[in-house]
């Protein structure tokens, strides 16, 4: 059954009187992973970011039938907060300290982060990892995530395809902006819940309603 | 030896001068450099030279402490309210541009003469660069950490508690030094010219009575206390506003 967590609707954005989108609409369904894949400046973070309504569009309409979550494509993490304060920063208020480090430090686990490491005394690859983990520790079902594996090693990319596998078995809508979908395709519980979206170049066009 | 041989330096040379001058002008109008130490000891054990100092230096404090309340609320303000600062900015501009010599004017018409001159004077004096490096420092947090927080619907107390404090922070940190800087000239020009205490108060007395010996010796503790603030308190500081992820941005000032 297709139930859709998002859709869009005649989107159409301009910065500096450059056209970065010019028509996009989209309906994504729970259990479903959709790869926007292009060349770079294609307009795809964009894209993301309107999806997420952190950026307001010049035309067109974005409806979330669950809350986004959003994985920032520079990460946008706390640089004087360590990781695990980071990952507590987005926790709703009702949730008790202990439940709060709970989760942290699953996910701090799970990708192989420690609680007291400040993001500026990460690696690439780290910081992607614990901006992909306060991401997933949202417990949002509307995953919009740019760049995931930017530079993570195959390992990491492994891990990171089966989480996403995981969430999308579990009903979570996920759309990502990427150059590289060959570690999701890898993982053979994936195969039947990718689209991909190929968008040629900005000004960015999608219709796949 | 090394940390202190450019004080030892610098001590010889202003001593030199002193000697210079004496011997130029005669020690009725520029007392030698022993006479002036000399002076200086008797203010020491005389107990007046801590005196005034705790008067300048409280009057310096409370100033600024006023200024940081004031400049903080309100630079935080500006900084959180789209297009205020640059509405503002001239009113700023105006405003550091005034020499403390117009605000102890003023001050001394509508209130007089004694402690509020010196208070009023450094306020007006350091208040405009913590107003607006705080808003500054409002400006120029990451509005990427600002849209995640909204996303997410962080708690405002949580953001302004764990993003916008310590983001600020570091500029705040840069402005407060150079308003330590200032701030005691501040006081001591405005206790010379509307005070009967503190060392800006001696300075004019002993100017008054053209006691150049006297004179030298409070002007020596200036100088020995700009040093010490300089220092101790002003470049640590500005070494740990760097040491935050900040250019110094006081130095433009």
């Amino acid at each position: 059954m297709f139930l859709p967590v998002l859709e869009i609707s005649g989107i159409a954005k301009s910065y500096a009187g450059r056209q970065i989108v010019a028509s996009a609409s989209l309906v994504a369904a729970r259990g479903e992973v959709v790869c926007l894949t292009g060349p770079s400046g294609a307009g795809k973070t964009t894209m993301l970011e309107i999806m997420a309504g952190v950026v307001s569009p010049d035309k067109g309409t974005v409806r979330h039938i669950t809350p986004p979550a959003l994985m920032f494509q520079d990460d946008a993490l706390i640089p004087w907060l360590p990781a695990e304060a980071n990952i507590a920063y987005i926790q709703p208020p009702r949730l008790s300290s202990s439940a709060v480090a709970g989760i942290a430090a699953r996910w701090l686990g799970r990708f192989g982060l420690e609680r007291h490491v400040l993001p500026a005394a990460m690696s690439g690859g780290m910081r992607r990892r614990l901006s992909l983990a306060r991401t997933l520790a949202s417990g949002r079902e509307l995953l919009l995530l740019d760049e995931p594996f930017a530079f993570l090693d195959d390992a990491w990319q492994k891990i990171i395809a089966e989480e996403l596998a995981l969430r999308a078995a579990a009903g979570s809508g996920i759309i990502i902006a990427t150059h590289a979908v060959a570690p999701l395709c890898r993982i053979s519980a994936l195969q039947e819940r990718i689209r991909h979206i190929a968008v040629a170049g900005a000004p960015l066009v999608i219709e796949a309603t | 030896m090394s940390t202190l041989l450019p004080y030892l330096v610098s001590g010889l040379a202003l001593a030199g001068l002193a000697a210079f001058a004496n011997l130029m002008l005669g020690p009725e109008l520029a007392p030698s450099p022993l006479a002036t130490l000399s002076a200086f000891a008797e203010l020491g054990r005389s107990g007046e030279l801590f005196r005034e100092l705790a008067i300048t230096l409280g009057r310096g404090a409370l100033g600024i402490f006023l200024a940081n309340i004031a400049g903080f609320s309100l630079g935080m303000a500006a900084g959180l309210i789209p297009g205020a600062l640059r509405l503002l900015s001239p009113l700023v501009a105006a405003f550091q541009a005034c020499p403390p010599i117009l605000w102890i004017s003023l001050v001394m018409v509508w209130a007089g003469t004694g402690s509020v001159v010196p208070v009023a004077a450094v306020f007006a004096a350091t208040f405009p660069f913590v107003f607006s490096t705080t808003a500054q420092g409002v400006l120029g947090l990451d509005r990427r950490i600002l849209a995640m927080s909204r996303l997410y619907a962080v708690p405002k107390s949580r953001i302004f508690r764990l993003v916008v404090l310590p983001g600020v922070f570091p500029y705040w940190l840069a402005g407060f030094s150079t308003v330590l800087a200032a701030g005691w000239k501040a006081a001591a020009v405005a206790e010379f010219l509307g005070s009967h205490q503190g060392i800006g108060a001696r300075i004019f007395w002993n100017y008054h009575k053209l006691n150049m010996e006297q004179l030298n010796a409070w002007a020596l503790v200036l100088i020995l206390l700009g040093v010490a603030l300089e220092c101790g308190v002003v470049v640590p500081l500005r070494r740990k506003a760097a040491q935050a992820g900040l250019k110094d941005v006081s130095s433009g000032a």
